[in-house]
């Protein structure tokens, strides 16, 4: 029944999305940023091709081989084209093996996914950049553009804060030093000075030193800080708990909502919007985040379990 | 509301017809699916003939419970959605997404896609038709589409078959998915039942569905009476207001979610809790859910290594799962996460309701949770009381 056959359609399947296939990377460095070796900057390139390019707070899939994938924020400067950095704490299987990944070994990398800080788009003179914990890493990259528009005189005054559970916790320690040369205004806090395994000096001065920095949350560090508030950006990462009470601190300061931004973060297993893991109420973080405005996201982020 | 579209071209088939209309998609060379009995309930499995096809049979559906009953008069269709859904064929529970082979050096990719295969589906309800639009949306139509989902989607030959028998479980009037399908379909059946003697109106919705109907042999359709015609509309009518009777409020609006947005901390959801056993059962029957989880498998070498995507439910611990535990440990955020999402939060991520009112989540609900009471409870302040 030739004729029959005309019903059906010859099918060419259209090609995949790269950001659905995994590509090899090899780890060129690796940096172990705290003591005891659970947090870990990767320096990785394509086996095979170029980078790729990518916006601050964009996120990749990293695969350890046999293991699984993890969400990773891109760490390194967007304009650094030599490596791609992810930092990574241990915390399970996945980021586990990524941690313990030596150099020459080989990961997966798909993306990058997500919307990134609208840097691009400042609707203010000023910057403020804002990470609690490891926060720090999805911040890192835009700290970098940021410091960059700063000396080309992009952006009037710019100021990072960072709080650290304790000082052994600091990462990037030889950023934070680079920036503050640069003219950024940096403030370091930490939670407490107890539990460290060695008491560390300010970053960038001698580690053997006590800490002299400033003890507390970085709710209080913020007081510190000399901005003309009104005309201040601020993009903020870390737990959520710390994002709320900074995002509370900061309008009281005079930081319009519309001008607060902050970082979403949920299980994610595809990055294309396919697997439905990564949703927060109205949000799919690898689609509609990791990005958001403080005011889409003020409603849903005190719910608990949400 | 049976639909209009291509009126001058409807037929009308009887069941000789029925079975040619199945024979003549299986010589084209479709892998043909329709409604089967099999495991105590109407699914959907290939199809040759007529004689597949349920019969002397219909279904008894509430909270928590589904029985086949018997059926005396000569109906094909003559029951509601059962617990399997085209989901099953589109978007399969179980797929080989990739394997990674250790090189040295490398790691060779190798990414796994289905072989096309042209298939049609008989029996389609309109709420199903629905929902694979819907599944169309996110997992087709989004930025990144799931290749597997597209190459299984392409070619597929729709045959709906309005409803004239809802369940008590149905509420697709209050979707706006039914009882009568509105368009997206190849052909559309309404199946006429006068004791023995059954009849189908078909309405011709493709240019596919034009060029099928004149594949089929003679004498086995005429053109469609006024009479016909008359009776299909009160096929649908009737069912329509079986299901309206029941529940009048539009659960796929918009302000469902606003409604569902300011109640996210309400103690409904613990009483939602002290009922629901989280055993993802709506979630596997719901025709729309599409969450999968992925799976690595490692061969005894370990040196290769296979992605498996496998359905996920938010109602599992793992779903959630981030470094310190669970977001959704408590049993009511959970629920709490499905009922919002499916009725809420969809319209803001995919632009329309996640719900096509096929009641499957109230069937295959063990407890017998209503999200129709549900929400009514939530509307008028009376849930968590």
């Amino acid at each position: 029944m030739d004729v029959g056959r005309a019903l059906i359609r010859t099918h060419t399947p259209p090609p995949t999305s790269p950001l659905l296939i995994p590509r090899p990377y090899r780890v060129v460095d690796r940096v172990e940023e705290v003591t005891g070796g659970d947090v870990v900057t990767l320096h990785v390139i394509p086996v095979e091709g170029a980078l790729p390019t990518f916006r601050p707070a964009q996120v990749s899939m990293v695969g350890a081989f046999g293991v699984g994938e993890a969400a990773i924020s891109i760490s390194s400067a967007t304009s650094n084209r030599d490596f791609h950095a992810y930092t990574i704490r241990r915390a399970g299987p996945i980021s586990g093996a990524l941690v313990d990944t030596p150099v020459d070994g080989v990961i997966t990398v798909r993306g990058p996914f997500g919307k990134p800080w609208p840097i691009a788009s400042l609707a203010t003179t000023n910057l403020i950049i804002i990470g609690g914990g490891l926060g720090m890493a999805p911040l890192r990259s835009v700290v970098e553009e940021s410091v960059e528009r700063l000396e080309a005189g992009g952006i009037g005054r710019l100021a990072v804060v960072y709080g650290a559970r304790n000082p052994d916790q600091i990462m990037y320690r030889g950023d934070l030093d680079r920036w503050r040369r640069a003219g950024a205004e940096v403030a370091l806090t930490v939670d407490t000075v107890e539990n460290a395994d060695t008491a560390h000096g300010v970053p960038g001065n001698d580690p053997h030193d006590e800490w002299s920095g400033a003890v507390g949350l970085v709710t209080d560090a913020l007081g510190t800080v000399d901005l003309d508030w009104t005309d201040t950006t601020a993009y903020v990462c870390g737990p959520d708990v710390m994002m709320h009470f900074t995002a509370q601190r900061l309008l009281k300061l005079g930081v319009a909502a519309e001008n607060i931004w902050l970082t979403l973060e949920r299980n994610m297993q595809c990055g294309n919007a396919l697997c439905g893991h990564c949703q927060l109420g109205p949000f799919i973080v690898c689609r509609d985040g990791p990005v958001a405005n403080y005011p889409r996201i003020a409603r849903f982020q005190t719910v608990k379990e949400l | 509301m049976a639909s209009t579209l291509n009126r001058d071209m409807a037929v009308t088939l009887n069941l000789v017809g029925l079975d040619a209309l199945i024979k003549v998609l299986n010589k084209a060379g479709f892998e043909v699916y329709g409604p089967t009995v099999a495991n105590g309930v109407i699914g959907h499995d290939r199809i040759d003939s007529l004689d597949d096809l349920p019969h002397k049979v219909t279904d008894e559906q509430s909270g928590g419970h589904y029985r086949l009953v018997d059926r005396d008069d000569g109906a094909r269709f003559g029951y509601a959605v059962g617990p399997g859904s085209w989901k099953d064929v589109l978007h399969p529970s179980r797929v080989k997404v990739w394997t990674l082979t250790r090189e040295p050096g490398t790691v060779a990719v190798s990414i796994n896609k289905p072989e096309p295969v042209p298939r049609a589906f008989v029996g389609v309800r309109p709420c199903e038709l629905a929902a694979i639009r819907k599944q169309d949306r996110v997992l087709a139509h989004g930025p990144h589409p799931d290749p597997v989902y597209q190459i299984n989607r392409h070619d597929t030959v729709i045959v709906v078959v309005n409803c004239g028998d809802p369940a008590d479980t149905c509420f697709c009037t209050s979707t706006g998915t039914g009882p009568a399908a509105a368009g997206g379909y190849d052909l559309a059946l309404t199946e006429l039942v006068d004791g023995a003697r059954i009849h189908y109106v078909v309405d011709v919705g493709s240019e596919r569905g034009a060029r099928l109907m004149a594949m089929m042999p003679p004498r086995t359709m005429w053109p469609t009476t006024t009479g016909e015609h008359g009776r299909a509309e009160q096929v649908t009518a009737k069912a329509a207001d079986t299901m309206t009777a029941r529940l009048d409020t539009d659960l796929a609006d918009r302000r469902v979610a606003d409604l569902l947005y300011d109640n996210l901390e309400s103690d409904q959801w613990d009483d939602i809790a002290r009922r629901c056993l989280t055993c993802g059962n709506c979630t596997l029957a719901c025709p729309t859910c599409f969450c999968t989880n992925m799976e690595d498998v490692t061969d005894l070498s370990g040196a290769v290594t296979d992605r498996w995507r496998v359905w996920d439910t938010c109602f599992s611990l793992e779903f959630s799962h981030m470094g310190p535990g669970p977001v959704r440990a408590a049993a009511s955020s959970r629920y709490r996460q499905w009922l919002v999402h499916k009725l809420g939060s969809w319209h803001d991520q995919f632009r329309e309701s996640g719900c096509v009112g096929c009641g499957r989540c109230i069937t295959w609900c063990p407890v017998g949770i209503d999200l129709r009471d549900e929400i009514t409870a939530m509307a008028d302040g009376s849930g968590g009381a």
